[in-house]
C-alpha cells in the first residue's frame, strides 16, 4: 500500500510531460486545403516563376558562347576582361561604385548617426525637422533630378555662382552635369541632397529605443556626451548598423536614375553597374548585360557572407 | 514612460550641440530651397533669363499660372509596339496613373499579407520550405535580372502590356517579415470563435483577422501608394506607352528644354509635387511612425 502511496506521489511530484503544442489551423478538410492554396501556394508559384527562375535563367544567360546559343564562357569571360581593362565601361563602374561606398559608409552614415543621436536624444522642432528630413523621400525621383538639374544649369541656374566657388571661378561650357571632371561630383551632391535625411528618421528610431536609463546611469558615472555615443548608442545598435553597413556596401551597384537623368553617360564617362546592365537589358544585349551581372554577384555574395558573419560572431545582440 | 532629458548642461557639450543643430538647420534650407525656387519659377511672371542667377525668382510683376495652363493642356503622343499611337491630356494620365497605382498598390500588399497569414495560422506541408525560401533567396543577391525580364516579357509578348506590370507588382516575400510578426501578435482565439460560429476560412480572414490590422495596412498602403506614384521607371522601361504623371514629367522635360517652356516644365514638376506631399501632410504622423516601428530591428 505504501509503495503504492510513493509511487504516486512521486508520480504527482514528477515533471509533467509538456502538453503538445496544439498546431493551430484547421487544417482539415478541402476548404483548408483550398484556402491554403489559393492564399500560399498560388502567389508562392508567381513568386518561384518570377524570382527563383528568373535567377536561375538569369544564371544560364551569364554562360552563354559567343552567339548565345549554347553553354560557354565568352560572356563571363568578356566581364572580365572589362573589370581588368582601366578604361572601360565595367571598370570605370567599379570604382564609381566604391566611391560611392566609401562616401556611403565613411561620410553619409556617420553624419546620419551623429544626427540620429541628437535627434533621439532632445532637438528643437523635431517633429518639423523629421518631417522635413523625410520629405525628399516621398518625392519623385524624376522632380528631384529635374529640379536638381535646373538649379545648375549653365544659363540659368540659381547656384551656378556657388558653385563658382569651388571651381576657381570657371565653369565648363558642357555644364557641370556633363563635364568629366565635375559630373561624378555632381552626381555624389545629389546623393546627398535626397538621400541624407530619410536613414536619419529610422537610425533615430533605433536609437530611441536604447533605454533612458543607461543613459541617466552613465551620467551619473560622469560619462561625457562623446562617451555616451561610443559607449551606449553605438554598441547597442550595432546590430542594425550592421545591416544598415550591408545596405551601404551593395549600394554602389544600384545607382541607375541619378546616371541616367543627371548626366551623359557618353560625355561625362560616369557609368555604373545597373546602367550598364539596365540600358544593356533595353538594347537587347542579354548575355552582356547578364554577364556584368555576374561580376557584381560575385563581388556582393562575399561581401553579404562576411558582413552576416561578422556581424554574428563579433557584434553583441544588443539591438533595441 | 521616461521623459528624455536635455542632452547635457556641459557648455562644452552644449557648443557641440548647438553645432550639430546648425548644421541640421542648414540642410533643412537646402531641402527646402530647390522647391520653393521651382514653386516662385512656375508662378513667376518674368521669363527664365530675366530670372537666371537669381537666388529666388521675382514675383514683383505679378503671378501667372499660365505654365500649369499649359501643362493641363499638354498632349503627351506614345506609340505602342504594333505603332498604334496613344494620346493622353492631362487627366487622362491622372486617369491612369490612379489605375495602376491602385492596382499595383493592391497585389503588391495583398499577396504578402495572404502568405504572412497562411504561413502564420496554418500547418502544411512545406511550410518551412516557403520560410527558407524566402528568407534565403531575398539575401542572395543576383545582379542582372533584367536581363531576363525584357528577355521573357518579349518571348511572351508582355512587353508594354498591364499584365507583365501587376504581375511584377506581385512579390510574395515584400515585407513578409512585418506581416509575418503583426499576424503573430493576433491572438487565434478569435478565429477560433469565428470557427465556432459557422464561419469559413476565408470569412475568419477578410471579416475577423484582416481588420485587426486595417491601421497597419492602411499605412503600407499609403506608402506603397506614393511609391508608386512616384514612379516612372515602370513606365520607361515596361510601359512606354501607358504613361503615369511621372513619366509625363520626363517626357515634358525634353519637349519643355526644347521650346524652352520653363515654366511649362516647372508647372509640371510642381503637379508632380502635390499629390505626394498631400497625402503625407494627411498620413504624417501615421508614415512616420511606421518607419519608427520599421527601424526597431532593423
Amino acid at each position: 500500500m505504501n509503495e503504492l502511496k510513493i509511487e504516486a506521489e512521486n508520480k504527482a511530484a514528477a515533471p509533467r510531460k509538456p502538453l503538445k503544442k496544439r498546431k493551430h489551423g484547421l487544417m482539415q478538410g478541402p476548404q483548408a486545403m483550398f484556402f491554403v492554396a489559393v492564399f500560399m501556394f498560388v502567389p508562392f508559384l508567381i513568386g518561384i516563376v518570377w524570382d527563383l527562375f528568373g535567377k536561375f535563367a538569369t544564371i544560364s544567360l551569364m554562360f552563354r558562347d559567343q552567339y548565345g546559343t549554347g553553354f560557354g564562357f565568352y560572356w563571363i569571360s568578356w566581364a572580365f576582361r572589362e573589370l581588368f581593362t582601366t578604361s572601360s565601361h565595367v571598370f570605370i563602374s567599379l570604382t564609381v561604385a566604391g566611391k560611392v561606398v566609401a562616401l556611403n559608409l565613411f561620410i553619409f552614415t556617420p553624419l546620419q548617426f551623429v544626427m540620429g543621436f541628437f535627434f533621439s536624444r532632445k532637438m528643437p522642432f523635431e517633429r518639423a525637422l523629421r518631417t522635413i528630413f523625410f520629405l525628399p523621400s516621398i518625392i519623385s525621383q524624376i522632380v528631384t533630378v529635374a529640379i536638381f538639374q535646373l538649379m545648375f544649369d549653365n544659363s540659368f541656374g540659381p547656384l551656378l555662382e556657388f558653385a563658382k566657388l569651388f571651381t576657381g571661378g570657371e565653369l565648363p561650357l558642357e555644364g557641370l552635369l556633363y563635364n568629366k571632371d565635375t559630373a561624378f561630383t555632381m552626381i555624389l551632391i545629389y546623393m546627398a541632397w535626397v538621400g541624407l535625411g530619410g536613414p536619419v528618421i529610422i537610425l533615430t528610431a533605433t536609437l530611441n529605443k536604447v533605454p533612458e536609463e543607461l543613459y541617466e546611469a552613465s551620467r551619473l558615472e560622469g560619462i561625457s556626451m562623446w562617451g555616451e555615443f561610443i559607449h551606449i548608442a553605438v554598441p547597442m545598435s550595432s546590430q542594425m548598423l550592421s545591416v544598415y553597413f550591408l545596405n551601404n556596401m551593395l549600394s554602389g551597384f544600384s545607382i541607375y536614375t541619378e546616371i541616367l537623368l543627371l548626366t551623359d553617360p557618353a560625355q561625362s564617362n560616369v557609368y555604373s553597374f545597373a546602367y550598364l546592365i539596365t540600358q544593356g537589358s533595353i538594347a537587347g544585349q542579354y548575355y552582356r548585360s547578364a554577364s556584368i551581372g555576374f561580376i557584381c554577384t560575385i563581388i556582393a555574395i562575399p561581401i553579404v557572407a562576411i558582413v552576416r558573419w561578422a556581424a554574428d560572431r563579433f557584434l553583441p545582440d544588443t539591438s533595441v | 514612460m521616461i521623459r528624455r532629458n536635455k542632452l547635457t548642461t556641459n557648455r562644452k557639450q552644449y557648443a557641440v550641440y548647438w553645432i550639430v543643430f546648425a548644421f541640421m538647420m542648414i540642410y533643412v534650407v537646402l531641402v527646402l530651397y530647390p522647391y520653393v525656387w521651382a514653386f516662385l519659377s512656375s508662378v513667376s511672371t518674368d521669363s527664365y533669363r530675366e530670372n537666371a542667377g537669381k537666388l529666388l525668382p521675382s514675383l514683383a510683376n505679378g503671378i501667372d499660372f499660365s505654365g500649369f495652363q499649359r501643362f493641363f493642356a499638354y498632349e503627351i503622343h506614345t506609340l505602342d509596339g504594333q505603332g498604334v499611337e496613344y494620346v493622353y491630356g492631362f487627366f487622362d494620365l491622372v486617369g491612369n496613373t490612379l489605375f495602376l497605382c491602385v492596382t499595383r498598390t493592391t497585389l503588391s500588399l495583398a499577396f504578402p499579407i495572404m502568405a504572412a497569414y497562411c504561413y502564420t495560422n496554418y500547418r502544411f506541408k512545406g511550410r518551412q520550405f516557403f520560410f527558407f525560401y524566402g528568407v534565403v533567396m531575398t539575401f542572395v543577391p543576383i545582379y542582372g535580372g533584367m536581363s531576363f525580364t525584357y528577355q521573357w516579357m518579349y518571348e511572351l509578348n508582355l512587353y508594354d502590356t498591364y499584365i507583365a506590370v501587376w504581375f511584377m507588382a506581385i512579390a510574395p516575400f515584400a515585407n513578409f517579415l512585418f506581416y509575418f510578426a503583426f499576424f503573430k501578435g493576433i491572438s487565434w482565439n478569435y478565429a477560433e470563435a469565428a470557427f465556432i460560429d459557422g464561419a469559413g476560412h476565408f470569412a475568419v480572414f477578410f471579416r475577423v483577422m484582416l481588420p485587426q490590422l486595417a491601421g497597419i495596412i492602411a499605412v503600407f498602403f499609403v506608402n506603397a501608394f506614393i511609391g508608386a506614384w512616384n514612379d516612372w521607371m515602370t513606365n520607361y522601361l515596361y510601359l512606354p506607352s501607358k504613361p503615369q504623371v511621372a513619366y509625363a514629367i520626363y517626357l515634358v522635360q525634353g519637349e519643355a528644354t526644347r521650346v524652352s517652356d520653363y515654366q511649362m516644365f516647372y508647372s509640371a514638376v510642381m503637379i508632380g509635387l502635390i499629390v505626394p506631399l498631400i497625402v503625407f501632410a494627411i498620413f504624417s504622423k501615421k508614415i512616420l511612425s511606421t518607419v519608427y516601428t520599421g527601424g526597431l530591428k532593423g
